[in-house]
């Protein structure tokens, strides 16, 4: 005969009498939710790129935008360190023949027949 | 494997790595959840989503205490929130400040269906405390804020669980009771 147990004592250590290999079918379930979960995960952290693709080019944008901004004010400053001086430029000599080509055009201008201003009630008629 | 390896190799969700933690470790859980939940295939259920909660949640365990524990911890609570789930819970027998006096001898052997059988005649009120603080090792007052009940609650369904167990074996006993407040912060 054993000795005497206190019953906590004896439950201690009994419990592993009640290890037991669960049905197959639960590693299954488990599998299935774990490929669930990750599928999903998957799909948030795919989410998340999209999400933080379009957020850096937002920013970027941005920030262009600012840095432009930023140099269109900047220019007058720029305007008022630049100096400003006024020259004289001595006409540039013509050459000979396009001197000729401008009074032959100036000539065929001034040989043009002069039209006429017409009242109401009159008729305008080309002749050759 | 070590153990480490395979937790290593689990929180990189390699599914092989999972699987053989699963191996080693289900006998062990399954035992912990038929111990709180009487049907099978409601225990099985337990099974599945405590595993599913430590697969997901190994970032959590630093390797402070043993892996074993962290995990039964975990098939604990899941068990406790089905038979919440459930309104299973019972703990309407309050017998005030009482506190059993001696380990109580008893000449017993048991095999696993007579434990499961024994565990299963309980109500589900005293067999949860009963689980916590005899086998799980959790003091009064932890499992009186588990369960949302007072310690003192939770004393005397250890009590009345100890008797009507002692009392399933068959033994002479006369449960002694000892009305205590003094000696509560030592019993906590």
């Amino acid at each position: 005969m054993n000795a005497p147990k206190d019953v906590f004592d004896l439950f201690r250590e009994k419990e592993s009498l009640l290890y037991e290999m669960p049905a197959k079918r639960n590693w299954r379930r488990i599998e299935r939710r774990l490929d669930l979960a990750q599928n999903r995960s998957r799909h948030t952290l795919g989410t998340r790129k999209s999400a933080l693709v379009g957020s850096a080019l937002v920013l970027t944008l941005t920030f262009s935008g600012l840095a432009t901004l930023h140099l269109y004010r900047q220019s007058p400053l720029r305007l008022k360190e630049t100096t400003f001086t006024v020259e004289t430029i001595a006409p540039a000599p013509v050459d000979p023949a396009t001197g000729t080509f401008l009074e032959v055009g100036r000539a065929i201008q001034a040989q043009q027949a002069h039209i006429p201003e017409g009242n109401p009630g009159q008729e305008l008629i080309v002749r050759p | 494997m070590t153990e480490e390896e395979l937790i290593q190799a689990c929180r990189k969700q390699q599914r092989r790595a999972q699987q053989r933690l699963y191996d080693r470790y289900s006998p062990v859980l399954f035992g912990v959840c038929k111990r709180y939940i009487s049907r099978n295939e409601d225990a099985e259920d337990v099974l599945v989503e405590s595993f599913f909660k430590i697969f997901s949640n190994l970032e959590q365990y630093k390797g402070e205490g043993s892996f074993e524990g962290w995990m039964r911890r975990i098939v604990a609570n899941e068990a406790l929130m089905f038979l919440r789930r459930r309104n299973l819970f019972q703990f309407d027998i309050e017998i005030g400040d009482l506190e059993i006096a001696a380990p109580t001898p008893v000449h017993s052997e048991l095999a696993a269906q007579d434990i499961l059988h024994l565990l299963n005649q309980l109500p589900t009120g005293y067999r949860t405390v009963f689980n916590l603080y005899a086998l799980e090792g959790f003091k009064h007052r932890e499992i009186a804020a588990m369960l949302g009940i007072s310690i003192n609650t939770s004393k005397s369904q250890l009590a009345l669980a100890k008797k009507k167990l002692q009392g399933m074996l068959g033994m002479d006993y006369e449960e002694e009771v000892v009305f205590t407040e003094q000696n509560d912060q030592e019993e906590l």
